[in-house]
């Protein structure tokens, strides 16, 4: 196995171990707001740390410009590639929805953008628990429309995203249908949570294969409908895209790894698209991990996944 | 730009001058003796060459090697730990003379690990001392032997490079021709197309290739045709009827003489209603998608190669 590769799987493993111990601990009480506050600010401290690890390992590519810019009063870090052609991505980043755009994404997004020739758009959507659902959904979806004013066919726009952002990715489609809205050309969630009542089995079964996150508990899975949810429906289609109704969907490519309690998320939701006539490809890589594709640099499968967003954005937009 | 990519940079340059050597205008044309000895140099560069490629690359974990006899053609096999039931041929590149055994081991291992398919690259005879069709007929063998195998042909996957890339083509086309079923899809990476070298990319590209490069493409046609002519569709998959061919992705580099091999043949296969994805990578050069290991771009298009199978052949 690489150097950097080891190294990877190392902070991994620190992250499950710290989301280890705050399941089991039940010596703050009951789970309460303050107290998911001082989990996300230690979940945000985490992130600084793999980011500034994954920022030593990696080479962001310098002929994609990169930009912090303001787009309908929501912050965006856009990337522009050399040549760009007349698509563009919406990126939503991962992060349990607590977490923020990180630099952990700057190389993926610029290695997208210039793998692609599309322009990438990446979202630093408000953050739960201060803005719970669905804050962070409307600030995707005014990014969105922002895009369509700015003159992008929305058969041109890919909406993709990883783990909440995944679950974004797709939420964002059913509020578009809701709304008659136009829909992207496709969409690509990778590694997405689709069910907030997380009882599929592999939430079980693939625990303790999964280097990055554990089985849910109780207690976690309270904590989270609390820092996000806020009393919200977890059957709420705009929370749980599953429990919606597929019909219409855009092409989907749809990615996991096969080590990850969120497997069953994606495989579930795929077979649903599939009965409801949606044109979804599913994609598992058995020996992978959540969101790997986005460890550009750092895993030779993630320059293989990016050549197959890659193809599948040229062949469905 | 990394180690790995200059080294290969470095070999490529080696190659083009060999072409461009075994090329040279002959007097008065060659005789067979005289064109195996223009060839036997670059030969045993590149099994040299191959085997140290081997070496610093290594081939993909949990594949298992086996070297076969199909219907009497020598082929290797690629066995990923989990094969599915689908089967990919693989056809190597080296202008119809170079026996790339080493190479092409490598670049079929990362595919078979990439697809779970089982993939059989052929080493087919070679030019000039086994002039066309021998090396069609061989991969039309394992084609039929496949077949007979059980292998669906909706889940046989043809691929090649270069000249493995004609004959992928053209096996496609010899297969209409004996009214055989078409495989599932086929996938030409850097394809020669026509055999009359008239694409325009021939003198445009040629000081930016860094691979390729012939004095006078005549001494090719003389190796591999013997005066067979090369308007022949089973030389030349360009002047054939086109209708009714597989889903193909054509993979081309920018930096390279047979550029316009791939655009011209993706612009006909499209026109013919055949179901066509072109994918143009403008840095890159000559058969880069078979340099796993080398380039991050091939691992890039490795995964495009992959989700392709998948969408094509369930």
């Amino acid at each position: 196995m690489e150097f950097k590769r080891k190294v990877l799987d190392g902070m991994l493993a620190r992250g499950k171990a710290a989301q280890k111990r705050r399941a089991a601990s039940t010596a703050d009480g009951p789970v309460t707001l303050e107290g998911m506050t001082k989990v996300a600010g230690e979940m945000r401290k985490g992130m600084k740390f793999l980011e500034s690890v994954v920022m030593m390992m990696t080479a962001v590519p310098l002929d994609v410009k990169h930009e912090k810019i303001v787009k309908v009063g929501v912050n965006v870090d856009q990337f522009i590639p050399q040549k760009p052609n007349d698509k563009a991505i919406l990126y939503i980043h991962g992060g349990g929805w607590v977490v923020g755009q990180s630099r952990v994404y700057l190389n993926f997004c610029a290695q997208l953008a210039r793998t692609t020739n599309a322009k990438v758009f990446a979202v630093d959507y408000r953050l739960a628990p201060e803005h719970p659902f669905p804050a962070g959904l409307d600030d995707v979806f005014a990014v969105y429309q922002a895009l369509i004013k700015d003159g992008f066919d929305p058969k041109k726009i890919v909406v993709m995203g990883d783990s909440a952002g995944g679950n974004l990715t797709l939420a964002l489609i059913h509020k578009l249908k809701d709304e008659k809205q136009p829909l992207p050309g496709a969409a690509i969630p990778l590694s997405a949570l689709t069910d907030f009542n997380q009882s599929t089995e592999s939430y079980v079964k693939r625990a303790e294969i999964d280097p990055m996150l554990g089985a849910s508990s109780p207690r976690s899975k309270e904590g989270l409908h609390l820092a996000y949810l806020r009393g919200t429906s977890p059957d709420h289609h705009l929370a749980s895209p599953l429990l919606g109704d597929l019909k219409g969907f855009p092409p989907l490519l749809i990615m996991v790894g096969g080590r990850e309690v969120l497997h069953d998320d994606s495989v579930l939701f795929y077979e649903k698209a599939k009965k409801a006539g949606v044109d979804a490809t599913l994609d598992v890589e058995e020996d992978m991990f959540h969101v790997y594709p986005v460890f550009h640099d750092i895993m030779d499968e993630a320059k293989v996944a990016l050549g197959k967003i890659a193809l599948f954005i040229q062949m469905k937009t | 730009m990394n180690i790995k990519k200059t080294i290969l940079l470095g070999m490529m340059g080696r190659a083009k001058r060999g072409f461009k050597k075994i090329t040279r205008p002959a007097e008065g044309g060659l005789t067979l003796e005289q064109a195996i000895a223009r060839v036997t140099p670059m030969r045993e560069q590149t099994e040299f060459g191959g085997k140290l490629m081997q070496r610093v690359i290594g081939l993909a974990d949990g594949v298992r090697q086996e070297t076969l006899m199909l219907d009497g053609v020598k082929t290797f096999k690629a066995t990923p730990e989990k094969p599915n039931d689908k089967a990919i041929i693989y056809i190597h590149g080296g202008a119809f003379f170079l026996g790339l055994m080493y190479i092409q081991k490598i670049f079929a291992s990362y595919v078979a690990k990439a697809t779970e398919a089982t993939v059989f690259s052929i080493d087919y005879r070679l030019a000039p001392e086994h002039p066309f069709p021998a090396a069609l007929d061989d991969c039309f063998a394992v084609y039929k032997d496949l077949l007979k195998q059980g292998f669906d042909p909706k889940k046989i996957i043809v691929m090649g490079d270069s000249a493995g890339g004609n004959m992928t083509l053209t096996l496609l086309l010899k297969l209409k021709l004996e009214k055989l079923p078409l495989p599932g899809a086929a996938i030409p990476l850097s394809p020669a197309t026509d055999m009359n070298y008239s694409g325009e990319s021939i003198t445009t590209r040629a000081d930016v290739d860094p691979v390729l490069g012939f004095d006078d493409p005549e001494i090719l046609k003389y190796m591999l045709l013997r005066g067979h002519s090369s308007d022949d569709p089973l030389a030349s998959p360009l002047k054939g009827d086109l209708k009714g061919l597989p889903p193909l992705m054509i993979m081309v580099g920018g930096l390279e003489i047979l550029y316009s091999d791939s655009i011209n043949f993706a612009e006909k296969a499209k026109a013919a209603g055949v179901d066509v994805t072109l994918d143009i990578e403008e840095d890159m050069f000559h058969v880069y998608p078979t340099f796993y290991g080398f380039l991050d771009e091939a691992k890039v298009a490795l995964g495009k190669i992959a989700l392709f199978i998948k969408m094509k052949t369930g």
